[in-house]
């Protein structure tokens, strides 16, 4: 009988720790989604002159560069204007022609942030002169981002991305100049056939990788190239599939080869975070996420796996405080 | 310096390394970006040949070495013929290797990181903060 009693306890203790440990695929309110609404509203409605500073460690050291940033007539334009956004469709100037980056506004269904993570709100520092609000996102004990929002306007003002101890990513306004609200309409490119088209779900792509990250987007770029999206509530990845083997000599011979779980892969710090570049079954991967190490480890084991039983995301869920790659 | 063992490059791009020697050899390659260059480098040859397709018989080969066989016995080719075929083997192998080296990667994937980074953030700023999402477009995204 006591045996039946500590088999059942078991039962309903393992149970439990499932059903704490899986994310509600629902999107939900919560502080960073009402924060970056109001700021994309606040963007909207105003116009400025602004520097930013963008910080990112590249695998190797910092690095750092300004960039000018205006919001006018509801478009926001970066580096004098070769990239141009509006309502959530973007694109850049090369070659004395228009590419469409983005096309669709659409917003995909993330999974709610306290799925995985939270989120508190506290005084924040002075940026270009404006005090702000600060929303700190953690994951357990630890500091995973920090979004800094000007108390007045809404607008994101600062932001760090952590990795560890490390920030891996920083944008920051150190200029904020002609502040005015919004004087009118201006007339955006036209949208091209080239931005990366929604498409339906393949049955083997999978629904969830990693610690969390739920597909919300897939998306065909041409033929043989298709783009799923990932989200855990807070971080994004963008995985981008290729057919074939990867040509790793064509690839920047500047990234670190590393071994993430059980994958060797190249790995490059970008000022969009990390980029990570593998191949399995005969297929290239590329993935493009600013979440953490442990994340990027999480993922791509699965990636290379296929999607990962229930088991496995129990056992990663119990065992993933203690793991490091 | 005193941690770094040529030895071990092999052994780290077959994954056997130990977790602290993997440790501590990444901590080396992090530390040195021309060791780290060669790392990449030996993995991009290793990679090149693990792609060389096997050399493919000349036409009639097989057919030529049946038909040498004679009561279960293998009849040596007349050394001319020998000769013949040892050198249209050796040929295709060149040819596979010209191949691999004049066109590295040819039929393999090259995705442009630089786009795939673009898109991302691009697909990023549609739904998050649009400032922090589309002003890393402003710098080299993927330098060589």
């Amino acid at each position: 009988m006591r045996r039946v009693l500590v088999v059942g306890l078991g039962v309903v203790v393992l149970t439990g720790l499932l059903v704490m440990k899986t994310p509600v695929a629902a999107a939900g309110p919560n502080p960073s989604d009402a924060l970056l609404d109001r700021a994309r509203a606040a963007l909207a409605e105003h116009e400025f002159d602004a520097r930013v500073s963008l910080r990112w460690w590249d695998g190797r050291r910092n690095r750092r560069q300004v960039v000018s940033v205006a919001a006018v007539d509801g478009t926001l334009r970066i580096a004098d204007g070769d990239v141009v956004a509006e309502g959530g469709r973007a694109w850049v100037r090369s070659d004395d022609r228009w590419r469409t980056l983005w096309a669709d506004p659409r917003d995909p269904q993330a999974p709610p942030l306290d799925a995985k993570y939270t989120a508190r709100t506290r005084s924040g520092p002075v940026i270009a002169g404006r005090p702000t609000r600060q929303l700190v996102i953690r994951h357990g004990d630890v500091v995973v981002e920090k979004i800094s929002v000007d108390e007045e306007l809404g607008i994101v003002l600062g932001r760090e991305r952590l990795d560890g101890d490390r920030v891996i990513l920083g944008m920051r306004f150190v200029a904020l100049r002609d502040l005015r609200t919004r004087r009118g309409d201006t007339a955006v490119p036209k949208l091209g056939g080239e931005a990366p088209r929604r498409t339906s779900a393949p049955s083997d792509v999978p629904r969830r990788i990693g610690e969390g990250f739920l597909l919300v987007d897939v998306r065909r770029i041409s033929g043989d190239e298709s783009l799923r999206r990932y989200s855990d509530g807070v971080f994004e990845a963008s995985v981008f599939v290729r057919d074939g083997r990867t040509d790793w000599s064509g690839l920047p011979a500047n990234g670190e080869a590393r071994r993430l779980g059980t994958v060797h892969a190249r790995r490059y710090g970008t000022p969009a975070g990390w980029l990570v570049v593998f191949e399995s079954d005969e297929r290239t991967y590329t993935v493009v996420t600013d979440a953490t190490t442990r994340d990027q480890v999480a993922m791509v084991t699965d990636l290379n796996e296929g999607s990962p039983s229930a088991w496995t995301r129990f056992v990663r869920s119990v065992t993933g405080p203690f793991r490091w790659e | 310096m005193n941690d770094w063992d040529e030895s071990l490059v092999s052994a780290h791009l077959d994954g056997e390394l130990s977790p602290s020697e993997r440790e501590s050899f990444e901590r080396v390659i992090a530390a040195d970006p021309e060791r780290a260059a060669a790392v990449d480098e030996i993995g991009a040859v290793r990679a090149a040949v693990r792609a060389l397709r096997p050399p493919v018989p000349p036409e009639g080969f097989l057919e030529s070495l049946v038909g040498e066989r004679q009561d279960n016995v293998v009849a040596l080719a007349p050394r001319r013929h020998r000769r013949l075929t040892a050198g249209l083997v050796a040929a295709a192998a060149a040819a596979a290797l010209i191949l691999a080296v004049a066109v590295p990667g040819a039929g393999r994937a090259r995705p442009p990181l630089a786009s795939d980074v673009r898109i991302h953030q691009a697909g990023t700023a549609a739904t998050g903060d649009p400032v922090s999402g589309l002003a890393p477009l402003a710098t080299p995204l993927v330098s060589r």
